[in-house]
């Protein structure tokens, strides 16, 4: 407790001890050369005033060594040295107060300069005086127990010292009043004046030697206390003695009588007090309110951290990503709820371990660490992996490694500074990207794969409409110009034979020429528009080379979305087919066009009371070459249904129909609302 | 060797087609001198006098009739040969295939066809298209001299 870093005002209290006790040690010598030069008579320090004995000027000179070597405390030899000095100065204080008690006469305090001593007969012999060796037995006393302190916090040393300071001020002040029982014991030498002056110098160095403990510690100490100490004392002291030599000097001349006097003394003293009292009562108590404030605001501003701290701990540990905070070593700090479930790491288990050896795969450890010593150490800039979004691979507990993304921003420098990080397993976002890629390719290669079957399609066509029509054409070419060259030389039945053969190969003509409509629909680009379903059906009227015998009613008919061509085809035929299976009615043929639409498509309906089909075989009615009746009876190819269905289904409608044999067939058809283009792949499948 | 002017030149690797064709124009008596060769290698040898056609001395023909698809040298090619050199450009080209596929229909049209005709299968609508063809071209439509 002793050795507290030295501030400016011990260090000024110390060296004033110090003096005080260099002043003492050089008042003891100068009384003691001044006994050993000086004839009895010049003995008096002060003529009329009684003179310090030797011994006692040597017993200061032991005081004043004592408190230079008690300034500095803690060394043995230092203490030791202290003890022997004041221990040498209580021993003969004893002696000599045993010898006044008791009426001894050791002579202690005549030993040196005996002869002097005695003096005239006129006054009492330069004996040592009881209250000077009173004084010395306390300040002996207060040196030896200096660092000293009782288990309430007492200091020993200072009750001595300042009772010390009261036997010598008591002299003093008696001295200054002329006050005769003041200054000693009656019947006794009294004490010398430059003896109490020394005493109080070395009380002072005792107070002043330890500047931070005790009495002295209140009075330097920078508390209320302290400061409160400091303006009352000097005022108080300098109050009274003034006062107490104002009203003394005004008696003596005869100014105030004494009993006005110790009236107006009485007055002055209370109401100076009182004020010293007020301003310092006003200055502690401004001092408390102010403490109280700090208080108020300490706890405030403690209150809102924590709420803070709880926020953030909150935000922290119900984050849904892993939270990992660590240290300039590598070491974690901290550790969410999700980080355990993430790495199966409790956060007790974590706090305090290397994070490269908990999460980070053997293979990246080495960079890991580099990378925070790089960033620990001030020069380097910042590492590439802060403040960014970055994916890496982590380890769990049990081994398995996965693929996170992370953020790490730095907080704070030097060695304070801390990584944190919000950690996302993307192990599903990863497998979908996996996925997605895998998915990619196949499609890519499915692409090309239909790429390259549509190339070879259309040179199928290509190579069909060229290599077979030719052929087909010279049959029928080769027959007909028989029939021309040698037709005199025919017979009727021959004649219709090659008449068969020319109607088989204009037959083939036609199939072949339906097949490759059908094959060329899926390569041409649609053009959707609006398309007047009405004026596109009086078109196809107005080309048809069949002539309509019955009836044919046009009803109500909503817009479609449509490639207009095409859904021209698809009325061309509907139409032809209804005409040509409604014509054996002749008259009585009834063809009926209607549509309607809801919220989703547009449905157009053509009802005929033809012919008919017989619904179980209604699922052949789209298929190419498929055909329910004999060339004999209808002639068809059998392509022209599924062209309809073809161009229906690759503008995203349907087609359906019902029929009843002998009775009639209603085709019914759709178009969605919003020109839609369906995929080739629906569209494959509208050709099976 | 036939001093006769051809009146115009049959290109046609099919020899059916070939021999309908002749009979059609000779027939309808749109022209008797038909000279008729078999792939386009030998109708650009024909035109420009080169190979075996080197003493040629009867001109150039008034129409050639080509067909598409030929063995060697198809007749996109004779055609594109034909437009490029100014002594052949002027003669009408009428090209004729057995399908109409569009692409061959813009090729021909880029390179200067003065018509494309699609053989119909049947005979009499052939015939019918082969006559046209020969009337238009041979009497109907003024060529400069």
């Amino acid at each position: 407790m002793t050795d507290r870093p030295d501030d400016g005002q011990s260090i000024r209290l110390k060296r004033l001890s110090a003096s005080c006790a260099v002043i003492t040690v050089g008042v003891g010598a100068l009384v003691l050369v001044r006994w050993s030069v000086s004839h009895a008579s010049l003995t008096d320090f002060i003529p009329g005033f009684v003179a310090m004995n030797p011994m006692t000027a040597i017993l200061f000179i032991l005081l004043g060594l004592s408190l230079l070597c008690g300034l500095r405390s803690g060394s043995p030899w230092r203490t030791r040295q202290v003890k022997t000095l004041a221990g040498t100065v209580i021993t003969i204080a004893i002696i000599k107060l045993a010898e006044v008690a008791l009426g001894w006469q050791t002579g202690v305090d005549t030993w040196l300069f005996s002869s002097q001593l005695m003096g005239g007969s006129d006054s009492l012999p330069n004996r040592m005086a009881p209250n000077t060796a009173l004084s010395m037995l306390l300040l002996g006393l207060g040196l030896l127990f200096l660092d000293r302190t009782t288990l309430h916090g007492h200091r020993p040393s200072e009750y001595l010292a300042a009772s010390a300071g009261f036997i010598s001020l008591l002299a003093l002040i008696g001295y200054v009043y002329e006050i005769g029982f003041m200054v000693g014991f009656v019947g006794f030498i009294p004490m010398a004046l430059e003896s109490s002056i020394t005493f109080i110098t070395v009380v002072i160095g005792l107070f002043s030697a330890r500047p931070h403990e005790g009495w002295m510690g209140t009075l330097t100490g920078t508390g209320p206390g302290g400061a409160m100490a400091r303006l009352m004392l000097p005022g108080l002291v300098f109050l009274v003695i003034a006062l107490r030599w104002l009203r003394y000097e005004g008696e003596q001349r005869g100014l105030i009588d004494s009993g006005f006097g110790v009236a107006l003394y009485t007055l002055t003293i209370i109401t100076l007090g009182t004020i010293l009292t007020l301003r310092a009562a006003h200055s502690l108590n401004r001092a408390a309110a102010q403490q109280m404030q700090l208080e108020h605001e300490q706890i405030r501003t403690i209150t809102d951290l924590k709420k803070s701290e709880e926020r953030v701990r909150s935000i922290i540990n119900t984050a849904y990503d892993a939270f990992i905070s660590i240290d300039t070593n590598g070491l974690v700090i901290d550790w969410n709820g999700s980080a355990e479930k993430m790495f199966g790491w409790t956060r007790n288990e974590t706090v305090g371990q290397s994070v490269s050896d908990l999460i980070v795969p053997p293979q990246h450890r080495a960079a890991h660490d580099e990378g925070v010593r790089r960033d620990a150490h001030p020069k380097n800039a910042s590492g590439n992996l802060l403040n960014r979004r970055v994916e890496l691979t982590a380890l769990r507990r049990d081994g398995g490694e996965f693929p996170i993304q992370m953020t790490i921003w730095p907080i704070g420098a030097g060695p304070s500074r801390t990584y944190n990080a919000f950690i996302a397993d993307i192990t599903e976002r990863v497998e979908a990207e996996k996925r997605i890629h895998l998915l990619h390719s196949d499609l890519i290669s499915n692409a090309m794969k239909l790429e390259h079957s549509n190339k070879e399609l259309e040179a199928f066509s290509y190579s069909v409409s060229h290599d077979l029509r030719a052929p087909l054409r010279h049959i029928d070419g080769y027959a007909r110009m028989l029939q021309e060259d040698a037709a005199d030389k025919l017979d009727g039945e021959t004649r219709r034979y090659l008449d068969e053969i020319s109607a088989a190969a204009r037959r083939m003509g036609v199939l072949i020429d339906d097949l490759l409509a059908l094959s060329r629909l899926g390569r041409t680009a649609l053009q959707c528009t609006d398309v007047d379903m009405r004026v596109l059906i009086q078109d196809v009227l107005k080309e048809t080379s069949e002539s309509i015998q019955g009836t044919f009613t046009i009803g109500e008919l909503p817009t479609a979305q449509a490639d207009p061509v095409l859904l021209k085809q698809v009325w061309a035929n509907l139409i032809s087919n209804a005409v040509k299976y409604s014509s054996p009615r002749g008259a009585a043929a009834k063809i009926e066009v209607c549509g309607e639409q809801d919220a989703s498509c547009v449905r157009y309906r053509i009802r005929d009371n033809g012919v008919g089909f017989d619904m179980q075989y209604a699922d052949k009615l789209f298929g190419v070459f498929q055909r329910l009746h004999s060339d004999d009876e209808f002639d068809g190819t059998g392509v022209g249904l599924a062209i309809v269905k073809r161009i229906l289904t690759r503008q995203g409608g349907t087609i359906s129909a019902i029929g009843e044999t002998g009775v009639g067939a209603t085709f019914t058809f759709t178009l969605p609302r919003t020109g839609r283009t369906t995929f080739e792949a629906e569209d494959a499948e509208g050709t099976q | 060797m036939n001093y006769h002017p051809v009146e115009i030149l049959l290109v046609e690797d099919s020899k059916s087609d070939a021999e309908m064709t002749l009979r059609t124009l000779k027939r309808r008596g749109i022209a008797n001198n038909v000279e008729w060769l078999r792939d386009g290698v030998q109708a650009i040898e024909y035109l420009f006098r080169t190979g075996p056609y080197k003493a040629r001395t009867n001109g150039y023909p008034k129409l050639v009739l080509l067909d598409l698809k030929m063995p060697k040298l198809d007749g996109l090619g004779v055609l594109k040969q034909m437009k490029s050199q100014s002594e052949t450009r002027k003669i009408p080209v009428v090209m004729m295939t057995s399908s109409s596929e569009e692409s061959d229909l813009v090729a021909s049209y880029e390179l200067g066809v003065n018509s494309f005709i699609v053989k119909p299968v049947e005979f009499d609508a052939f015939a019918e298209t082969v006559a046209q063809v020969g009337m238009y071209w041979m009497i109907a439509n003024q060529a400069p001299s």
